[in-house]
C-alpha cells in the first residue's frame, strides 16, 4: 500500500514543497488541490448519481409504490431495483466513487503526518519513502506557518490573553465542515429516514472532524479546512443557474 | 445481501463510510512510542525516559530504583534524556511541551516550567545557575535550576532536537534550520552563527579550538570555535545524525550507511573508515582508546581507537537509537521494540553485567 499510495503522494508533497519557498503550510494547500482535481472525475460521477437518486425519490413513480407497497418492504425493495434499471441507475454509482477515494484520503492524511516528521523516528522513517536523494536534503521540514507550528495542535496566543491558547484552525473545521456537508449532502423528504440521516452527518461530521482539528496536528486540520473550503467552491461551480421564471 | 446493500439509502451509506474513515484516522493517530529511550547517567544511577515513564535503575545491579509517574498518564510521554542537576533533583522534559525538576528522594514534582511551545528531544543541560532546554518550538529556553523561572531565551528559525554544548560562559547551539549558534551563556544573546547547508539534529562536539557537526546533508563540518568559520567538511555516504565523539586530535563519526571514520581534527584528514554493515544513528562514545558503536540493527562494538579493529561485539537485541552513556567502567545501552530496555556491558570485556526490563504494569 505504501508503495502504491503513501510514497508517491509523500514525494510530491516534498517536491511541492521544495517549489514553493518551503512553505510547509501552502504546500499542504496546494497538495489539496492537486489531489481534488485528480479525482475530480469521480467526484462529478458521484454528484451526477446523487443528482439522479433526488430525481427518482421525488418521482410520481416511486411516491406510488411507496404508497402502494407500504406494508411489503421486500416488494418496495424489488421495485426500486426495477425503477433503477429503467431509469439506467446504478446504486453503486454514488458509493463506489467515495470508496475508491477512501484510500486517497487515508494516503493523504499518512502523506502529511508522515512528512512533518515530528520526532527523530517519525523523521528516520520518512527518509525511507523518500525517492530522490536531493529531496532528503529537505528534511526535516519546516513546519512552521503563520502562527501555527503544522506538527503540534494549533493554537492562537494572544498577548492580552495570556496562557490561553485559541483553536482558530478547529473553529474553522468545525464551520467548514458544516457548510460542506450541509450543502453537499442531498436534500431528502422532511421527516424520512433520509432527513433524520441527513441532519445527523451535518452535526456528526463537523464534530468529529473538529476534534481531529483540536487534538492532532496542525497540519491535517490545515487539509480539512483546505478541502472543506475547495469542495464548497467545486459544488458552487458545478451547480448550473437555473432560467429565470416569471 | 447485495441487494440489501444496494438498496441502502445514499445518506447512510456515506455515513457508515465517514464512520469507517474516521474510526481509521483515529485508529492511524494512537499513541505508541514515538521516539527512542532517552538515558543519562550519574555515578550510582543510570536515568531512563521512554514513554510514559522516567525511572532510576541501580548502576550495579540494573534493579529499579524508583519510576515517575506511578500511575501512567496517557498525556505526558518522555524521550528527552534527563537530565542531573544540583540537590538531587533530576530535569525531566517531555514531549507535551513541559520541563519539570523531579526530587528523586521521593519523586515529588520541585518546579514545573510551561514556556516551551513545542516538544523537548534534546536533553536540557545543567550550566551553573541555569538549565538549558531545547525545544522542537525553536526556542533554547534558559531557565533558573532552582525555581523554574525562565531567565532569557533565544529564537532559531527553526526547531531545535539537540543538547547544548557549552564551554566557559559560551553556548555553542545546533538546529533543524541548518544553523550552529554561538551564545552567551549569561544573555543568551548570539556572538556568531553559521549556515551549513543541512539540519543538524544532534549537539556538537568541541575539540579545542574547533566546533564539529554532523548534518543531514551528508557531511561532517569542522567550524573555528570563536567565529564560526568553516575549516574544514567531509562528504559521506548518508545523514551523519550523531555528535562525533573526540580524543587525542582525532574525531569518530559515523553515518547511516553504517560507515565508520576516524579523521584527523586539525585537517580532516582520514586516519581510518570501517563498514559496519547497518545504519549508525546514536553517537560514538570513546573512553580509553576504545570507540563503542551501535547500529539500529542491535550490534554493539568495540573498536580500536588507533585502527577501527574490533576489540568485541555484542547484540542485546531490539533497535539501538539512543545514544549509549558509559558510567565508570560500565556501558549502557538502550533498546527500542527489545524486551530489555537496558543492557549494561563491562566496557573492556564486553561481558553483560545486566539488563532491565520494566514490569509489564508500568510497561
Amino acid at each position: 500500500m505504501d508503495q502504491v499510495i503513501l510514497n508517491p503522494m509523500i514525494n510530491l508533497l516534498l517536491v511541492i514543497y521544495d517549489l514553493l519557498w518551503h512553505n510547509f503550510g501552502v504546500a499542504i494547500i496546494v497538495f489539496t488541490a492537486v489531489i481534488r482535481v485528480l479525482t475530480l472525475p469521480l467526484t462529478l460521477q458521484q454528484q451526477r448519481s446523487m443528482q439522479k437518486m433526488q430525481e427518482l425519490q421525488k418521482s410520481k413513480q416511486w411516491l406510488d409504490i411507496q404508497k402502494k407497497y407500504k406494508d411489503d418492504k421486500k416488494r418496495i425493495q424489488q421495485e426500486q431495483m426495477k425503477l433503477y434499471q429503467e431509469m439506467g441507475i446504478n446504486p453503486l454509482a454514488g458509493c463506489l466513487p467515495t470508496l475508491i477515494q477512501l484510500p486517497i484520503i487515508f494516503g493523504l492524511y499518512g502523506a502529511i503526518i508522515s512528512a512533518l516528521a515530528g520526532t527523530p523516528l517519525q523523521l528516520l522513517e520518512l527518509s525511507g519513502h523518500i525517492y530522490s536523494k536531493a529531496h532528503t536534503a529537505l528534511l526535516p521540514l519546516d513546519s512552521r506557518f503563520l502562527w501555527m507550528d503544522l506538527g503540534q495542535p494549533e493554537r492562537l496566543y494572544l498577548p492580552f490573553l495570556p496562557g490561553v491558547g485559541i483553536p482558530v484552525l478547529t473553529v474553522l473545521v468545525v464551520i467548514t465542515t458544516f457548510l460542506q456537508t450541509k450543502l453537499t449532502t442531498p436534500a431528502t423528504a422532511t421527516g424520512g429516514q433520509g432527513a433524520q440521516m441527513n441532519q445527523m452527518m451535518t452535526l456528526y461530521m463537523p464534530l468529529l472532524l473538529g476534534y481531529f482539528a483540536f487534538t492532532l496536528n496542525a497540519g491535517l486540520a490545515l487539509y480539512f479546512v483546505a478541502s472543506n473550503v475547495m469542495a464548497i467552491a467545486q459544488y458552487a461551480l458545478a451547480r448550473k443557474p437555473k432560467p429565470a421564471t416569471k | 445481501m447485495l441487494t440489501r446493500l444496494k438498496t441502502l439509502p445514499h445518506v447512510p451509506r456515506a455515513l457508515i463510510a465517514m464512520t469507517f474513515a474516521a474510526l481509521v484516522l483515529a485508529g492511524c493517530s494512537r499513541i505508541a512510542p514515538t521516539s527512542w529511550p532517552g538515558i543519562s547517567a550519574d555515578e550510582a544511577s543510570v536515568y531512563l525516559a521512554f514513554n510514559e515513564a522516567v525511572r532510576a535503575i541501580d548502576l550495579i545491579e540494573g534493579k529499579e530504583l524508583w519510576f515517575y509517574p506511578q500511575e501512567p498518564d496517557r498525556a505526558m510521554t518522555m524521550f528527552a534524556p534527563p537530565s542531573p542537576a544540583p540537590e538531587g533533583q533530576i530535569i525531566v522534559g517531555t514531549y507535551n511541551n513541559k520541563v519539570f525538576a523531579l526530587q528523586g528522594q521521593d519523586q515529588s514534582i520541585a518546579w514545573e516550567s510551561d514556556v516551551s511551545r513545542g516538544r523537548i528531544v534534546g536533553a536540557p543541560v545543567v550550566a551553573g545557575d541555569l538549565v538549558l532546554v531545547p525545544s522542537a518550538d525553536g526556542s533554547l529556553y534558559a531557565l533558573n535550576v532552582y525555581s523554574g523561572s525562565q531567565v532569557w531565551s533565544f529564537k532559531a528559525r527553526q526547531g531545535l532536537w539537540a543538547s547544548p554544548a557549552v564551554e566557559g560562559d559560551t553556548i555553542y547551539l545546533t538546529s533543524l534550520d541548518h544553523h550552529v549558534y554561538a551564545l552567551s551563556l549569561a544573555s543568551g544573546k548570539s556572538l556568531w552563527e553559521k549556515d551549513l547547508s543541512g539540519a543538524i539534529p544532534d549537539k556538537p562536539a568541541i575539540a579545542g579550538d574547533v566546533i564539529l557537526a554532523g548534518t543531514l546533508g551528508n557531511k561532517l563540518i569542522a567550524l573555528q570555535k570563536q567565529t564560526g568559520e568553516v575549516l574544514w567538511e567531509i562528504k559521506s555516504e548518508d545523514w551523519v545524525w550523531g555528535t562525533p565523539a573526540v580524543g587525542d586530535g582525532v574525531a569518530y563519526y559515523a553515518d547511516l550507511s553504517g560507515a565508520v571514520s576516524a579523521v584527523r581534527i586539525t585537517d580532516g584528514d582520514v586516519v581510518w573508515t570501517r563498514a559496519l554493515g547497518g545504519r549508525i544513528i546514536a553517537s560514538p562514545l570513546l573512553a580509553d582508546n576504545v570507540v563503542y558503536l551501535l547500529t539500529e540493527a542491535g550490534a554493539v562494538s568495540a573498536l580500536a581507537a588507533k585502527d577501527g579493529k574490533t576489540l568485541w561485539q555484542e547484540k542485546p537485541g531490539g533497535k539501538l537509537l539512543s545514544d549509549p552513556v558509559l558510567a565508570g567502567k560500565t556501558l549502557v545501552v538502550s533498546a527500542l521494540e527489545s524486551e530489555n530496555l537496558l543492557s549494561a556491558y563491562d566496557a573492556q570485556s564486553g561481558d553483560l553485567l545486566w539488563s532491565y526490563k520494566p514490569a509489564e504494569k508500568e510497561g
